[in-house]
Order: C-alpha cells, then structure tokens, then sequence
C-alpha cells in the first residue's frame, strides 16, 4: 500500500520544500520510459525530469534539485532511479559492480527502498525501459513485480586513480563530457551528479553555520 | 626487500616525504598503505602552500618548508605543480584590518617578516575582480599552491627510485613492540618487523595511538570542497577570507577551487565523507560576494577528505614517550599540506637522530595534559 502522498505532480513539475513539511514518500527521477511507465504505476510520487528539473546530487532522505526555481532538496523515503544518472546512487552509497548498480530482479538496490530502472540498467529498448520501470515500481509499492529485469552488463570500468586530481588529470577538463565526466568519476563516488550553478546553490545559504562538530573514532584496530 | 629498518604507516604525503627521507639516509624502509598512495588527505586536498597565518608554532616549520617547495624538483624530481603565486587574507572590514595588522605586528615581533599587510589599492592591483567592499589584506608573496595528488605520486617515485617500498592494500591490525623490534600485523600478508614505526596514519593516526595505549586526543573531519567549470584567468593569488571561512584558487586550466573549513560528515570505516549542501551553499555565497564575476559559473565537482584534528588545531610531531622508536606524525587538522616536504626531514631525524634542528616542541605528542591555546589567525583547509 503507497503512503499518503502530496498531489501527483507532472514531468518536470517543481517538487521540493513548500509542501507542508511532508516528505514526498516516493520520487522518480528520469522523464524516459520508464520513469513514465513507473510514474503510471505509482500516481502520487513525485517525478523529477530534466530539463525543467535536474537532480543533481542526492543524499540519504533528499534530492538536491536545480530548476528555474534555484535549487532546492526534495525529500523521499523511496526513490526510484530511471535516468543514466549512477553517480546519484554512488552519492547515496549504493554497491555497484562495475559500472551498473546492483540490483536484483525487480531493481531493487544495496539501500533499503532505493530503486533502479531502464536505461542506468542497460535497458536496450523504450519497450524494455518501461517495462523495467513498471516491475521496479510495483516491487517499490510492495505489489507483485509482474516481471524480472535482466541486467545487460557493461565492459569493466577501467581504474581510476583516488582523488579529484586525477579525475581531472584523466578526464581533461574542461574538455571532457559531461558523459565522459561521470563515467570517470563514479569508481571514486565524485559529487555532483551534474553541475549546479554556484549562484543557485549560494541563494540556497542563510546565516553563516556554525562549524559541523569535529567526529570522534572509537573503533579499534583490528 | 629483506628486513626494513623502518615501517612507516600511511601512503599520504607524510608517510612518502618521512620514508624518503629515511631512504635517503640509507634506511631500507617499508611503507604499509591500507587503501592506496594518496587515496585520503593527500588525493582530496585543495594543495594549499601556505605560511601566511598559522599558528606561531607552524611558522618556522612552514617557512622551512616552502624554502624547499621552491625547488621541490630538487627533492623529488619534478615540481609537483607548484606555482609561486602568493597567497592573500582579505580583510572585508576595517575590524579585520586591524586583526590582520596585529598580526603582522605579532609575526614582526616573533622575528619574522613574511607576511605583509596591503591596503585598499594594492589588493586591488593583487586581485582586480575582487569585490569593492574589501578594504586591504594580508600577503605572503612567496606561497602558492600544488597539485596534491601528483605531488603524493612524485614523492612515491623519488622514495621507490632510493630503494623503498610501499605495499598497498596492507591494513595493520595490531602492532606491538618487543625487544628490539616493533611487529605488526596486517589483514592480508605477512606479519612485519623493524626497529623504527612511523605513525603517518592520517585520520586513522589516533587509533594506533590508543592501540598502544597512547591516548591523543584527535578528532577528525571532511573537510569540503568544490571547483567550478573553466573560466577565462581572473585571480593568481590563493586567495582566503578573514572572517569567514574561505580558500580560493584559480587552476591553470581556469578551474575555481573553492574549499576552507565547512565540513560534511566522514566515515572512517567505509573510507570516504557525505557533504553538507548547506554549508557548501554558505561556501558558494561567501564565494560569491568576494568575487562577484562567479555568478555565471557552475560547479562541477565536489569532494571531502577525511582528516586528523587536534584540539589545537596544528599536529602531532613528535617521539612516543611510551615506546622508543616510534614517530607519531599526524593530526595537520586540514593545512598540513604545504609541510610535507620538511615533516618528512624532521621525521627521520627524530627516527635516527632522536632530534631535530627544528623547533618542533609544541608539537610533542603527549601536550595535551595542560590545555589548548591557538596563535593561528583563521586558517583554511588544505
């Protein structure tokens, strides 16, 4: 059974803070197949679709967001990805092998309520991607998948050396795509998933912060 | 290689300058790195060479330093990416003004002369598109900036090409000093041994510490960071705020480097940090408002290291008072770049020697019995 949820909103629709303070319990990001198909199954998620909306880093609980409205985080408790956008599941800590995420049958990633399909998964055709979309948003929704997704895989990623230094001493930047970008950059979980605009993310500050508290390691060595 | 002298802990630019140096001075010398060269601190970091307003304690560590960062491809053999373009504190009021003037005058008074305050006009001729609202700074002409990452691997290089070796992958899981010789450990490989252990371990530098009972008290952080798409050359100097905190840096490929102390939230075990967007946002409009031409960029990565720091915010360097033949090394609390190239002379001495020629007192690891006191103006990451 699917949360309460705001009003279904349309492709592209602004999405994000305004709403009450009640999270959006589930988002789709992607406007292709399948996050169209997925969107039919799941009517009152919230659908983040490029170009009037660019999800461009996500962390546990949000999606930074970047529109005409400046940025703005859109709060989820289960999250659906249909766009080739991987590095927003590296952000969020999900296992990969290789290149593609890991998933099961129904798309279902490492992160609890954290969901993949289409095109991220290999997905060939339209057809394919909507259908994937359909079987992750049903399996998302706690309803019978209907289906099982089958990964195509992708050729080892070659290794990459640590630090943002030698991504951009391998990606040549700026030259680099912003495809060539992320493909470099998601072996050492590079932020953002796509550039923001500096302007858009400063409107986002208030007050100077005070500084984040210094963490304490009480682990052993072992 | 047969048995090391010397097993240095940590395959950041610390652990490679100290295991040079040892190498240099005919030690065979193993380097144990539990990721890979650079893979923390050293690969994260903005690549800040900076004398210009540390604690008073840093300053002649510091100036030693950048002495050897102007011909650091003397050292290592090639110049790491290094560029003299000074650094500048701005002053964005006339109170920090005044705090940055103090200072100087602090400095003078210590025997030092480097940094130099700049009034109205000549920030203006040192950064033309600064915003009209700062009032002078403080300068330290001779500072610069470097390329972190390939300035760790140069160091590697120069240390394998004298003879050492460094294993990655190698996580010690316990260490112990018996007779003459310290044992470790390692989840995969076999145990090791030397006379002399370096503890170069970065964030993960507390934690043998207290594995061998001694208790320094380290925090650690994620230090974040950002850098904008290429824009046509607009600033030469690193460029940091007074009042806020801000390290600003133009690439050579127009890139913007944008970092100086807002943290997100590490993770030692997994190895890497989450970002606060929020503070990153504060860091963009901090940004912004001293150099307003920033508006139509974008921003293109961002990252955060994990680092060591200690409550007074400059490091541990120094012998244990527990065990002999142990170095600590750790703690730089997100500035400890720019001492690399010295840490590593002054590690090996106090390996070989039991002392340095440098003043490294405040450093000692066992100071924090009697309190905490800081003489560093606001100081930047990296």
């Amino acid at each position: 059974m699917l949360p309460a949820c705001p009003g279904a909103r349309g492709l592209g629709a602004r999405a994000g803070r305004g709403q009450g303070g009640v999270a959006s319990a589930i988002v789709i990001i992607g406007g292709g197949p399948a996050g169209r198909a997925a969107a039919e199954i799941l009517p009152g998620a919230t659908l983040i679709a490029r170009p009037a909306l660019t999800a461009w880093h996500a962390e546990p609980g949000l999606v930074w967001t970047e529109g005409t409205h400046g940025v703005e985080p859109v709060p989820f408790e289960r999250l659906l990805l249909c766009a080739d956008e991987p590095l927003l599941l590296a952000a969020l800590g999900a296992a990969f092998e290789g290149q593609r995420p890991r998933v099961d049958t129904t798309g279902a990633t490492s992160l609890p309520g954290i969901y993949a399909a289409g095109v991220i998964l290999g997905a060939a055709t339209r057809e394919e991607a909507a259908a994937q979309g359909r079987i992750a948003a049903r399996a998302l929704a706690g309803q019978p998948p209907g289906g099982r997704i089958q990964i195509r895989p992708l050729p080892p990623a070659p290794a990459l050396r640590p630090g943002p230094a030698a991504l951009l001493a391998a990606s040549g930047t700026p030259a680099a795509s912003e495809a060539e970008r992320r493909r470099l950059a998601l072996p050492v979980g590079l932020c953002p998933a796509r550039s923001v605009s500096l302007a858009a993310l400063a409107e986002l500050a208030g007050d100077m912060p005070a500084p984040a508290p210094l963490q304490e390691d009480v682990e052993r060595l072992a | 290689m047969t048995a090391p002298d010397a097993i240095v802990l940590g395959g950041g630019l610390h652990g490679l300058s100290a295991a040079l140096h040892l190498a240099r001075r005919g030690r065979r010398v193993l380097v144990l790195e539990k990721d890979r060269v650079g893979a923390h601190a050293s690969g994260w970091s903005a690549g800040g060479v900076r004398s210009l307003g540390r604690d008073l304690a840093e300053v002649p560590l510091a100036v030693e330093s950048l002495a050897l960062w102007h011909r650091i491809a003397e050292l290592v053999g090639e110049d790491c990416g290094f560029r003299a373009t000074g650094q500048v504190k701005l002053a964005e009021n006339d109170a920090e003004m005044e705090l940055l003037a103090a200072r100087a005058d602090r400095l003078r008074a210590a025997g030092w002369a480097h940094e130099e305050p700049v009034d109205r006009a000549e920030l203006r001729r040192l950064l033309p598109a600064v915003a009209p609202h700062c009032v002078g700074g403080l300068v330290v002409r001779g500072d610069g900036f470097a390329t972190p990452y390939r300035t760790t691997l140069a160091f590697r290089r120069a240390l394998e090409t004298a003879g050492g070796v460094v294993q990655e992958g190698r996580r010690v899981i316990a260490a112990q000093r018996r007779g003459s010789l310290w044992f470790l450990r390692t989840a995969i490989g076999e145990p090791v041994s030397a006379p002399i252990l370096v503890n170069a371990s970065g964030a993960w530098g507390p934690r043998l510490a207290r594995h061998l009972g001694e208790g320094i008290p380290a925090r650690f952080a994620a230090p974040m960071m950002m850098l904008t798409d290429a824009m046509p050359p607009f600033v030469t100097p690193v460029v940091g705020a007074t009042g806020r905190p801000l390290s600003f840096k133009q690439l050579e490929n127009g890139q913007v480097m944008i970092g100086g102390g807002h943290r997100g939230v590490g993770d030692l075990e997994a190895g890497r940090a989450r970002l606060d967007i929020p503070r990153l946002a504060y860091s963009a409009r901090t940004a912004l408002e001293l150099f307003p031409l920033l508006r139509s960029t974008r921003i293109a990565h961002m990252w955060a290291g994990l680092e060591s720091i200690m409550p007074d915010e400059i490091p541990v360097i120094g012998l244990s008072t527990r065990f002999p033949g142990l170095v600590h090394v750790f703690g730089f609390s997100g500035h400890g770049f720019a001492l690399g190239p010295i840490v590593g002379r002054i590690v090996a001495d106090l390996a070989l020697d039991g002392a340095t020629d440098l003043p490294i007192a405040a450093f000692r690891p066992e100071r924090f019995a009697g309190g905490v006191v800081s003489t560093a103006l606001p100081q930047p990451a990296g």
